[in-house]
């Protein structure tokens, strides 16, 4: 159903300017009438303005939908309904929102059986989230006898912890908080301590916008199969659980990127060959896991080295392991550094032996391994032997979907008969961000969180340009303010963490550039932005206005 | 009664408060067109005095389509602000100061006669009655008492249904 525009979404610059043309068009054909002021102009011709200004509207709804060309000189203007309809016509349906879902720990100093009903509230970050189902913690593992009884444990402190799962009340991305983000019930139970997301919340995502829709006309358009970059993309998107990917570059034959293709002893690309980078979320995504490890080496000061290996099936697309803590460790703060990073290739025992010859090759692929090691500063090891184990819980952080997508690429009936395709996350460059705003004595509270969500979904959603402009963010934060607040220059910190492991990083506060260094697979075709709310920073200035 | 000729020379608006007599104090009919009288138009010092008395009547509002008319003065009535003849007093003062801006601000974009520019305005009376409120306001323009009363003129045929 398309809305029609009613008078609310009329401005009054509009509403002056239709009342001037009728006042100018009365006074050429009837020089004597009073327009200035009076019945004619404030009980005639301004209330004629304003239901032309609401026909103007919707007629200029009208013009900037009305057909592909229209839609497609700028997505942001059209009616959605009304781009809804007209890509109807193409057997194209916007893809709806998505709410977002995830686990919660809630912490409380008693262990006593605790109900939680459908619909009990949650809070983080100023968003709402319910249960969708009765959940009942107990005591007793006897006692548990289906998925919505919930194990209480005791924690080494003493207290007492289960978890169970919520959903957004709302569809969209900004659901989408972090691993550790407190999240608070609205109402207390009884011994309540505390309560925090276990891991990354999963599954948020926008309605398709009309940018985003028109995109995919021409990819549904396309013939959706492995030859050029639009058949390419038509292929994988058309592909329901695929359908949501963010951004993705296609890096072939001829491209400085591509170097898969010279592995012989000439110097000249043969082709063959596709690097496929894809984004598939707007935010990283973090999971938790525990992995026992093994000591490695004993230090001269009595803690030790301790190593833990994933395999290909662990961490396809993954970047980085990060928050190493002991398994049983209360805080949700810190960690142990990782002093090394090793990143092999493994494609022993595949149907479709993809050509990867280098670690960089393979790196934030499906068939990478990681091995990490860090040093334990809690752990006194001198009465431990070496390849003693112990678990630690981790995040591992990185992009989704990258070994369903290899699999479904490298399948017999979908890949291309003469070439490969590896799929990729895209060269990470992780974005910190730190602005302060100005603000006069006395103004209204500002909605932090929701600058913090629209500065990320903005540098999430950059796409493959390689350029971040702090005046695009700067232009993000306006949105929230009032006409007296001002922004400081914003500082942006990126660090980029090359396929070869190695570590750049570039700071401004203008523009962070990805300088092209095509030889180690990184240039704006190859890096995506990555940031969070919890990487932003906002700070608040009162300025006093001098007096004069 | 006034006739065409004193029109020459003149802008007109429509007529909105019917039955406007300069000798005496009556009740005036509030619409554009009237049954058996039709639609008229007028000039002059009753011009003046329904601009007044619609900016007297019109809600200023900052964030609305028309932030620069009207003024408090309804406003104040209507937010239950007048619980004696003191608080009408105040309110129409109030009020003044924005009527007189929005007057001025015309005035000096369009040359208009004397008898049709706004100097003031008082209060003769104010009744509450129950629910009522009773205002007499003398309004003078910058003609002073050297001014013509213009009655309205017809410009519709007599009957209108």
């Amino acid at each position: 159903m398309i809305a029609e525009k009613n008078i609310a979404d009329l401005d009054p610059t509009t509403v002056a300017q239709n009342l001037e043309e009728l006042q100018a068009r009365i006074i050429e054909s009837n020089p004597n009438i009073d327009v200035s002021r009076g019945v004619f102009r404030d009980l005639i011709l301004f209330y004629a303005a304003v239901i032309n200004g609401r026909t103007n509207l919707n007629l200029q709804d009208y013009w900037n939908g009305r057909s592909l060309k229209a839609i497609e000189a700028d997505p942001t203007l059209a009616d959605p309904d009304l781009v809804d309809d007209v890509l109807s016509n193409f057997r194209l349906e916007r893809k709806p929102g998505s709410t977002a879902v995830g686990e919660i720990a809630i912490v409380r100093s008693i262990s006593t059986t605790l109900t939680i009903a459908v619909g009990s509230e949650f809070i983080a970050n100023g968003k709402s989230f319910v249960t969708v189902q009765v959940y009942t913690a107990k005591a007793d593992e006897a006692q548990i006898n289906s998925d919505t009884d919930r194990l209480i444990t005791e924690l080494n402190d003493g207290n007492f912890i289960f978890t169970i799962d919520v959903t957004a009340t709302d569809v969209g991305t900004e659901f989408l908080i972090t691993k550790d983000t407190v999240v608070v019930p609205s109402v207390l139970p009884t011994g309540y301590l505390t309560s925090y997301a276990t891991s990354n919340f999963r599954d948020g995502v926008n309605e398709e916008t009309n940018t985003e829709l028109i995109n995919r006309l021409q990819q549904g358009i396309a013939a959706r199969a492995l030859s050029n970059r639009v058949n390419m993309a038509a292929m994988l998107r058309n592909i329901d659980a695929f359908s949501r990917i963010v951004s993705m570059s296609i890096v072939g034959y001829g491209d400085p990127e591509m170097i898969r293709d010279r592995h012989t002893i000439f110097p000249l690309s043969f082709g063959g060959r596709v690097d496929w980078y894809i984004r598939s979320e707007e935010l990283l995504r973090k999971t938790g896991v525990t992995k026992t490890a093994t000591l490695v080496e004993k230090t001269t000061d009595s803690y030790g080295m301790w190593q833990v290996t994933f395999n290909r099936d662990e961490v396809p697309g993954i970047y980085e392991v990060r928050n190493i803590q002991q398994a049983d460790a209360q805080s949700v703060i810190g960690g142990y550094n990782i002093e090394e990073e090793i990143r092999q290739i493994d494609v022993s025992n595949l149907s479709f032996k993809i050509d990867i010859t280098t670690e960089a090759e393979g790196a934030y692929t499906r068939f990478q391994t990681l091995t990490i090691r860090f040093k334990d500063t809690d752990t006194i090891t001198t009465s431990l032997a070496l390849n003693s184990t112990r678990d630690y819980k981790m995040e591992l952080a990185g992009v989704p979907l990258i070994d369903s997508v290899q699999d479904t690429v490298s399948s017999r009936d979908v890949r291309h008969y003469g070439a490969d395709a590896l799929v990729k996350a895209p060269v990470p460059c992780f974005v910190d961000l730190t602005l302060t705003i100005f603000r006069p004595v006395g103004s209204d509270d500002i909605d932090t969180d929701a600058i913090k969500d629209s500065l990320a979904g903005e540098v999430n959603t950059l796409g493959f340009v390689g350029k971040l402009y702090a005046s695009k963010l700067s232009d993000v934060v306006h949105n929230f303010l009032s006409p007296d607040d001002s922004v400081s220059a914003i500082a942006m910190l990126g660090r980029i963490k090359y396929p070869n492991g190695s570590i750049q990083y570039v700071q401004s506060t203008e523009v962070l550039k990805i300088e092209d260094d095509p030889d180690n697979l990184v240039s704006y075709r190859t890096v995506q932005f990555f940031t969070d709310p919890d990487s932003i920073g906002i700070s608040f200035e009162t300025a006093i206005a001098p007096e004069i | 009664m006034s006739s065409v000729a004193d029109y020459v020379g003149r802008t007109v608006d429509l007529t909105a408060f019917h039955g406007a007599d300069p000798d005496s104090n009556r009740v005036l009919l509030i619409q554009t067109l009237v049954d058996e009288l039709g639609g008229s138009v007028v000039t002059g010092i009753q011009k003046l005095a329904q601009t007044f008395l619609i900016q007297l009547f019109k809600i200023r509002d900052p964030d609305g389509l028309d932030p620069n008319e009207g003024c408090q003065f309804i406003r104040d009535a209507i937010q239950g602000g007048w619980r004696q003849t003191a608080d009408v007093t105040q309110s129409f003062y109030a009020s003044l100061i924005d009527i007189a801006r929005n007057f001025s601000v015309k005035e000096n974009r369009q040359t208009f006669p004397d008898d049709e520019r706004y100097q003031s305005a008082v209060i003769d009376s104010i009744i509450l009655d129950g629910d009522r409120v009773a205002v007499s306001i003398t309004l003078t323009s910058q003609a002073g008492s050297t001014f013509n009363f213009i009655a309205p003129i017809p410009i519709l045929p007599g009957r209108v249904s």
